[in-house]
């Protein structure tokens, strides 16, 4: 009897190891580069939900892409003028006195300063030019003063425009103890004026590029705006519905669609306990993995791969470089460390180039 | 850097009926290239500006400085001025449709009386 000869697959590009060189080595770039984050957004819930792998990569060794995400600019700058938009209208005194011209001056510096020295991908829609003409045209179909969605206005008068929040959990941080805060923003707590009455809700705007037949449905389950509604009652408010605005950048013309989802409250409070349980686990995870003697062996059990739709949806895992290779290390420099701000508008902050 | 994007330029459509605004008349071009590059230089202007912010000069007096910062507001309110109207010429010779429906503009028609004089004398 022959000896067992490795395995080959049809492709011939893959032979079977021995079970010792089997299991990517998962370098840790010491424990002054790993951290568990202090503040933990919807980003990073949806990161651990979805591939425990992508949760390892992206929040514990704050790797991101190198390049900017076009959808990121885009979205962030929108925020960026809309937000100058209202409160140029709303703290002016005598909002329908604002001219559309003053409007889109204010729009305009805060537009230009969130895109910044961004280029965007040759012949795609959401260039500078047509990224701000869509803001325009925005504001022109629902112009701030009109809008059917009015701001909430707070007791010293500001609009409660680009809305943040950090609240702090009853769950201590694996390495200071301190409570960890689950934070977030969203575009504004807004009052729809309904025949009936004026009907509070977050406001969220999301730019895309084309609107789905099942656009309006996708947010009946979304967490991000669980996550918002939760955080309110946290600080007092009872809130149960959202109103996102659809904004599709294309070549050729702009549309607007805008679905109001309503959450029920055993909805908001089954989320709340579905996040505790998640972000317990996220620190159990990493107090494992930082105290194993063993970190390269224990982290496929610790922060395993999904092997499925998280691999390829969305145009592809920004981390399926690292996750295809025997030694992802060298594979470091296609990314930068960039810690997550789930306070700021664009949440990537570069600390420093390359891992 | 790379010059900005110019959506799909059209040379053959023309411009809107509407008469150039003297912001345009004043770079000189409509050609949407030159008017992207153009709009490329002012905007990293206009970044620098935000970046660097209002600088007060401490050997004024308070009332200088507050003269100084509202023309430097009013130079930025004139730059974004400028930047609006290449931003809105360029979408709408480079990508909007020139009639409802989203339909390109058809190419201008030949000038009938000229091709006349010039076979008929």
């Amino acid at each position: 009897m022959q000896d067992a000869k490795p395995a080959t697959c049809e492709q011939g590009t893959r032979e079977v190891h021995s079970e010792a060189e089997q299991g990517a080595h998962i370098p840790r770039l010491g424990p002054a580069s790993i951290s568990f984050p202090s503040f933990v957004d919807n980003t990073m819930l949806v990161a651990w939900r979805s591939c425990k792998r992508k949760h390892f990569w992206s929040t514990i060794h704050e790797l991101s892409p190198t390049a900017r995400s076009i959808h990121l600019v885009a979205g962030a700058a929108i925020a960026a003028g809309l937000e100058a938009a209202r409160k140029r209208v709303f703290l002016s005194g005598n909002p329908s006195l604002v001219s559309h011209s003053q409007i889109l001056e204010a729009a305009y510096p805060a537009f230009v300063l969130e895109w910044g020295d961004f280029t965007a991908p040759d012949g795609h829609a959401k260039s500078f030019v047509n990224t701000f003409c869509a803001l325009d045209h925005y504001l022109r179909e629902f112009p701030p003063a009109t809008d059917v969605i009015q701001p909430h206005i707070r007791p010293d008068g500001t609009p409660a425009v680009e809305y943040r929040f950090a609240i702090p959990l009853d769950i201590a941080h694996p390495e200071t103890s301190e409570p960890i805060f689950y934070a977030g923003r969203f575009d504004m707590i807004g009052l729809y004026q309904l025949p009936s009455g004026a009907v509070p809700c977050i406001v969220d705007e999301k730019s895309t590029g084309s609107f789905g037949i099942g656009w309006s449905d996708q947010w009946d389950m979304r967490g991000q705006f669980l996550g918002y509604l939760w955080a309110l009652r946290q600080q007092g408010w009872r809130i149960a519905h959202a109103a996102v605005r659809g904004i599709a950048i294309q070549k050729t013309q702009f549309q607007i669609r805008t679905a109001l989802p309503m959450y029920p409250d055993f909805l908001i409070e089954r989320w709340e306990r579905q996040m505790r349980r998640d972000i317990k686990s996220m620190v159990n995870a990493y107090r494992w993995y930082t105290s194993s003697a063993e970190p390269e062996a224990d982290a496929e059990n610790v922060y395993p791969l999904d092997f499925g739709n998280a691999c390829d949806s969305y145009g592809g895992c920004a981390y399926a470089t690292l996750c295809g290779q025997r030694n992802p290390e060298p594979f470091f420099t296609n990314y930068v460390r960039s810690r997550w701000n789930p306070l700021a508008r664009n949440p990537l902050e570069e600390q420093a180039q390359g891992a | 850097m790379s010059t900005l994007n110019v959506q799909n330029p059209s040379p053959a459509a023309s411009p809107a009926a509407s008469p150039l605004s003297p912001v345009l008349i004043e770079l000189g071009t409509t050609d949407p290239v030159q008017l992207a590059a153009i709009l490329f230089e002012k905007n990293k202007e206009q970044l620098e500006m935000q970046r660097k912010g209002f600088q007060e000069d401490p050997a004024k007096s308070p009332e200088e400085n507050a003269q100084l910062r509202l023309a430097w507001e009013e130079k930025l309110r004139v730059l974004c001025h400028t930047q609006m109207q290449i931003v809105f010429f360029i979408r709408k010779t480079g990508t909007g449709p020139a009639k409802a429906g989203g339909k390109r503009a058809k190419k201008a028609p030949l000038d009938q009386r000229a091709i006349d004089d010039a076979i008929f004398g």
